[in-house]
């Protein structure tokens, strides 16, 4: 049968084009995503140029806008290994409410993409609402709302402000509010669009990686469970899995993970041990491993960073390795058989970020 | 902002920063609506650092005449952290010296860029009476 070349292009909030082989009736045979224009090399720049961990630490923040702790988390952390680092349980406890909170701000960032589409501004409005408000938070705890700044080798660059846990439980229960309703709100506007459309599944063989698409496909999947790191080893931690597959089991797993990071929150900031907020001797000591790696679970799944010392504590080499490597081989997979007018539903619901993968 | 205003954004590899407050910025400003080509827009914003894969995609951009351009945090500006020893974005022929507004910051605030396209609005209003 005979098909046709479609392109569709992105621009906010990311760069890349989708290349579609369609048949004459609009059903898409093949699907090839191409995001190298933002192609940044930062393990390559700060391998070159910002061969410092402290100064490295500003360029991996810049991986990415919507899970840039992650990124400076995986990178501090491993360096940490290799100057053998023990960060305070007031910077880790920090570290890990800070997480949780931009994992909530991710989710709702790409939740409201699939709502303008699925459902209109509508269903988009109350979503955005609510990133509004966890950005706000994240800027109370934080003191910014995008690229944090809060890590530093050894722990954290800043304490809280006096005022900022009483102020941040309350934000987070006018937080709560916004975002209870979500699921709801979803499955009436968009839940019949969503079900059924665009299936990730690979009978019999484990899907790769980890994160929010794969544990919509059956995988219970986790680095915080699997390999846990801060808090994670104490808190009890729920993960949501569905097995359909499908858009909406993507959207209904992140639905399920804002709450669950939101109960993770709620029981940080009622008990945030106080002290130190950076180990002693982060900017003096000396390395001790040379090769050490570090994966955490972002808000998109496994995010893992392998650092090389030299023996002066400078980086001699950065290799990043992001989920969306993973999530795109799922989305050109699911996009077989799916009707070229409900691509970009199905591109929203698998939540890729180029900006990571091109960042690399 | 009474009619609509077509903003187009121009992301030359940007880490997304500014385009969630971009994203922020189109619920805050209702009257803010995004186009996809050059010859539509009211105003054109530049986003991001200069990756090589975007110098062709730099050099397509053709502002109507009288259109603003407007740079958006740091890449957009001087490309920030990544700025290559030889400063290329000044190079890119289309875009040289294009540049009617800076809006500053890693990434600025939505509100911030809200008040620049004000202000250019503003100006092109003044200008055209």
């Amino acid at each position: 049968m005979p098909t046709r070349e479609v392109t569709l292009r992105f621009e906010v909030p990311e760069v890349y084009r989708l290349v579609l082989m369609t048949e004459r009736d609009g059903t898409i045979r093949e699907a090839r995503a191409e995001g190298e224009f933002v192609s940044r090399q930062v393990g390559r720049l700060v391998s070159d140029r910002y061969r410092d961990p402290h100064k490295a630490l500003y360029v991996v923040e810049r991986l990415c806008g919507a899970c840039s702790h992650a990124h400076t988390l995986a990178f501090a952390s491993a360096v940490e290994r290799a100057l053998s680092l023990d960060i305070p349980p007031r910077a880790g406890a920090i570290r890990t409410l800070t997480a949780e909170l931009e994992r909530i701000q991710s989710h709702l960032f790409s939740l409201s993409e699939t709502a303008t589409i699925a459902g209109g501004h509508d269903l988009a409005r109350p979503v955005w609402a609510a990133w509004q408000q966890v950005t706000a938070l994240l800027a109370e705890i934080t003191g910014n709302r995008i690229h944090y700044g809060i890590n530093c080798i050894g722990g954290l660059a800043r304490d809280l402000s006096p005022t900022a846990p009483r102020m941040a439980q309350e934000m987070l229960a006018s937080l709560g509010e916004s975002l209870r309703p979500l699921r709801g709100e979803f499955e009436r506007a968009a839940g019949r669009r969503l079900a059924g459309l665009g299936v990730w599944r690979s009978p019999g063989q484990e899907l790769p990686g980890t994160g929010p698409n794969q544990r919509a496909s059956g995988s219970r999947r986790d680095v915080r469970r699997e390999r846990p790191y801060l808090l994670y080893r104490e808190l009890p931690l729920a993960v949501p899995v569905r097995d359909e597959g499908d858009s909406l089991a993507r959207v209904s797993v992140r639905l399920e993970e804002l709450l669950v990071s939101y109960a993770l929150i709620d029981e940080l900031l009622a008990s945030l041990p106080e002290g130190a907020i950076r180990a002693e001797g982060s900017e003096t000591s000396t390395v001790s491993t040379v090769a050490t790696s570090m994966s955490v679970e972002a808000p998109r799944g496994e995010d893992r960073h392998e650092v090389t010392l030299a023996a002066d504590g400078e980086i001699s080499s950065l290799a990043i390795r992001v989920p969306t490597e993973d999530s795109i081989v799922g989305l050109a997979a699911a996009l077989v058989g799916v009707r070229e007018a409900d691509a970009r539903l199905v591109v929203a619901s698998f939540d890729l970020c180029m900006s990571c993968l091109g960042g690399t | 902002m009474a009619k609509a205003v077509k903003v187009r954004v121009v992301n030359l590899g940007s880490c997304n920063g500014c385009e969630l407050e971009m994203l922020d910025l189109l619920h805050l400003e209702p009257g803010l609506r995004l186009c996809e080509r050059d010859e539509e827009a009211d105003v054109i914003i530049l986003t991001g650092v200069l990756t090589e894969a975007n110098r062709a995609r730099a050099e397509r951009v053709r502002p109507r005449s009288g259109v603003p351009v407007l740079r958006v945090g740091s890449c957009g500006i001087s490309q920030g952290l990544f700025l290559p020893p030889d400063g290329a974005l000044d190079r890119v022929a289309a875009l040289g010296g294009c540049a009617s507004g800076l809006v500053l910051g890693c990434p600025p605030p939505s509100t911030e860029i809200a008040e620049t396209l004000r202000a250019l609005e503003k100006e092109r209003k003044s200008a055209h009476t």
